[in-house]
């Protein structure tokens, strides 16, 4: 039984989908990394990495700033 | 440091975005005269457009103010559009001056970027549309392939009998 159980390997979704550069404008792609709050989610649960996380959090930061993106919700 | 070196090129050439707002009290007839206004500012110098976003109006996450000459305006909405383009990094300092005086910009974000398009774009799904429908055409050219030999064999054994029943 111990060996038939399979653990699910999360990756990161900017290197899956070969996303180098993440845009403040792309307001899609980064809606998809917050919470109902309007925070930015931590890396344990969306399994991003370290370099795109750096790259995400300072477009949203960006996108804040602009009032494309609420700096806090509800 | 690596960063730097990799997105500056030589000579101090360099590819920047401008994103701004625009207050939403100016007429939409003559948001193109502003854009050339920004454009000017920005290609000062020698200065060359890379891509540009058309100023679109869109409600704003929070309300933003500006105050031009000593009265404070509140703003839900605005016309938000970029132009990416490509100058000397010794200009900058001038187009964040030119642009700071320019009362009809609500906000502004001046930033570095890359030449290529930064937009992300789904590609998989369409891959994976034209990867479910090639499949599916080549199994109909098979199946009318089949009908038709078998309407041949069909005629053909039809004649046989029809030739030993006489």
């Amino acid at each position: 039984m111990i060996g038939q159980v399979k653990k699910m390997i999360k990756q990161c979704f900017f290197s899956q989908n070969n996303i180098k550069y993440v845009d403040y404008k792309d307001l899609d792609l980064i809606k998809k990394f917050l919470n109902p709050h309007a925070r930015i989610m931590s890396r344990k649960k969306t399994a991003v990495g370290a370099r795109s996380q750096r790259q995400l959090a300072e477009a949203i930061k960006r996108a804040r700033f602009m009032g494309l993106l609420p700096y806090l919700s509800r | 440091m690596e960063k730097v070196e990799t997105l500056e090129k030589e000579g101090g050439v360099q590819v920047y975005e401008l994103g701004y707002h625009i207050v939403s009290t100016v007429a939409e007839e003559n948001l193109p005269k502003e854009v050339e206004t920004l454009k000017a500012i920005v290609l000062k110098d020698g200065g060359s457009l890379i891509s540009l976003g058309e100023p679109k109006l869109i409600n704003l996450a929070y309300s933003m103010t500006k105050s031009v000459a000593d009265i404070k305006k509140k703003f839900n909405t605005a016309y938000f559009g970029w132009l990416k383009f490509e100058t000397k990094s010794e200009l900058m300092p001038m187009i964040k001056k030119a642009v700071d005086a320019n009362p009809l910009v609500l906000r502004y974000l001046l930033i570095k970027t890359v030449r290529e398009n930064t937009l992300y774009t789904p590609k998989l799904n369409s891959v994976k549309v034209a990867d479910k429908e090639a499949p599916k055409a080549k199994k109909s050219i098979k199946t009318d392939e089949k009908k038709a030999t078998s309407l041949e064999d069909i005629d053909k054994s039809i004649d046989e009998l029809v030739v030993s029943a006489e």
